[in-house]
């Protein structure tokens, strides 16, 4: 019996390490992919594509007149 | 006589297999050319039509959008800016300069539909000034040494004063659409890989309803649904999590990742 308690001990708390090595790891990895993708240096410039969508006279209209305001 | 004609049948018989062979060869160079021409044609096509569509499902969750540093300090920034737009759209004599087009503009797009709420933000946006980012320095949280450069996210007011690049457009974007109304669930601020330009880009990805297309807002007034694009998707974000695409994908399909291919930026 005691036997049994022992080795039932010893499963669970290598269980619990085995959780603990998981999260860490997985925490890491993370980490580490996060910090590669925020070092991605975004910087594409595009102009104006030929078959851009083009607005309808009411937005048209709104849009020139938001223009004019920062002009003033 | 019978013997000469014979001959001559038997010329003319060698003559028509001869002649049938040279119109055999045209047929198949008629049919090769055909081949050719149609096999440049989807070649000169297919960039458009290459991408897959965006998926705006949960493959390649990678984390609370607060993990990612330099997105987390904008979103920070973008809230403590975010009053001086808020008192501009209640009084318009509390505008300064740089948000009065701003706010006639957003003050009209209330009362339209979403579509072209979207329409509209996007055409405002990408009239603004292209300026190259500003690079900060970063330390490394993993190894505390080394010290790498990489660029700022503009929150609305930092764009409507100085402008940016594709990345502070679709933020823009992003917080103007959340200003009139749509959910962070149907927003996200996606970097791709444009296997046309060779270069990393940003574009806003939207799903205006459940059921809907994604549509992705370009910084050139394009509006591109479904997989007529040429991007690979590297990761997205909104102000609620991170997507890993790239990683989600590599997974899937077991490719190397743009990391351990070692692309550079166009």
């Amino acid at each position: 019996m005691r036997k049994l308690i022992v080795v039932a001990a010893v499963l669970l708390a290598g269980s619990a390490w085995a959780d603990t090595a998981t999260v860490k790891v997985y925490s890491l990895d993370v980490k580490e992919r996060v910090q590669n993708l925020e070092l991605i240096d975004v910087t594409a410039e595009k102009s104006q594509a030929p078959d851009a969508e083009t607005l309808d006279a009411e937005l048209q209209a709104i849009l020139e007149e938001a223009v004019e305001l920062e002009e003033q | 006589m019978s013997s000469t004609r014979n001959r001559q049948r038997q010329k003319g018989d060698q003559g028509r297999p001869a002649q049938g062979a040279g119109s055999a060869a045209g047929v198949f160079s008629a049919v090769t050319a055909s081949i050719a021409a149609l096999i440049t044609t989807l070649l000169l096509t297919l960039p458009a039509a290459a991408g897959e569509p965006y998926l705006f499902d949960s493959t390649g969750y990678l984390g609370e959008a607060t993990l990612m540093p330099d997105w987390a300090d904008t979103m920070r920034r973008e809230a403590d800016q975010a009053p001086a737009l808020d008192a501009c759209l209640a009084e318009e004599t509390a505008c300064p300069r740089h948000y009065r087009g701003l706010r006639h503009l957003l003050l009209k797009a209330t009362a339209l539909p979403p579509d072209r709420q979207l329409s509209l933000v996007s055409h405002y946006v990408n009239r603004r000034r292209y300026r190259d980012d500003v690079s900060i320095r970063v330390e490394s949280p993993l190894t505390e040494a080394a010290v790498k450069y990489r660029s700022r996210w503009a929150t609305v007011e930092e764009f409507m004063r100085r402008g940016g690049d594709c990345e502070d457009y679709a933020t823009t974007k992003y917080y103007l659409l959340r200003r009139l109304g749509f959910r962070a669930d149907q927003l996200r601020v996606v970097v791709t890989w444009d296997r046309g330009e060779r270069g990393y880009h940003a574009i806003l990805a939207v799903k205006l309803d459940e059921d809907a297309e994604v549509l992705l807002l370009e910084s050139d007034n394009r509006i591109r649904r479904g997989g007529r694009h040429r991007y690979r998707f590297i990761y997205s974000v909104n102000e609620e999590s991170i997507w890993d695409h790239e990683a989600a994908s590599a997974s899937a399909s077991r490719i190397p990742t743009a990391s351990q291919n070692k692309e550079t930026t166009a």
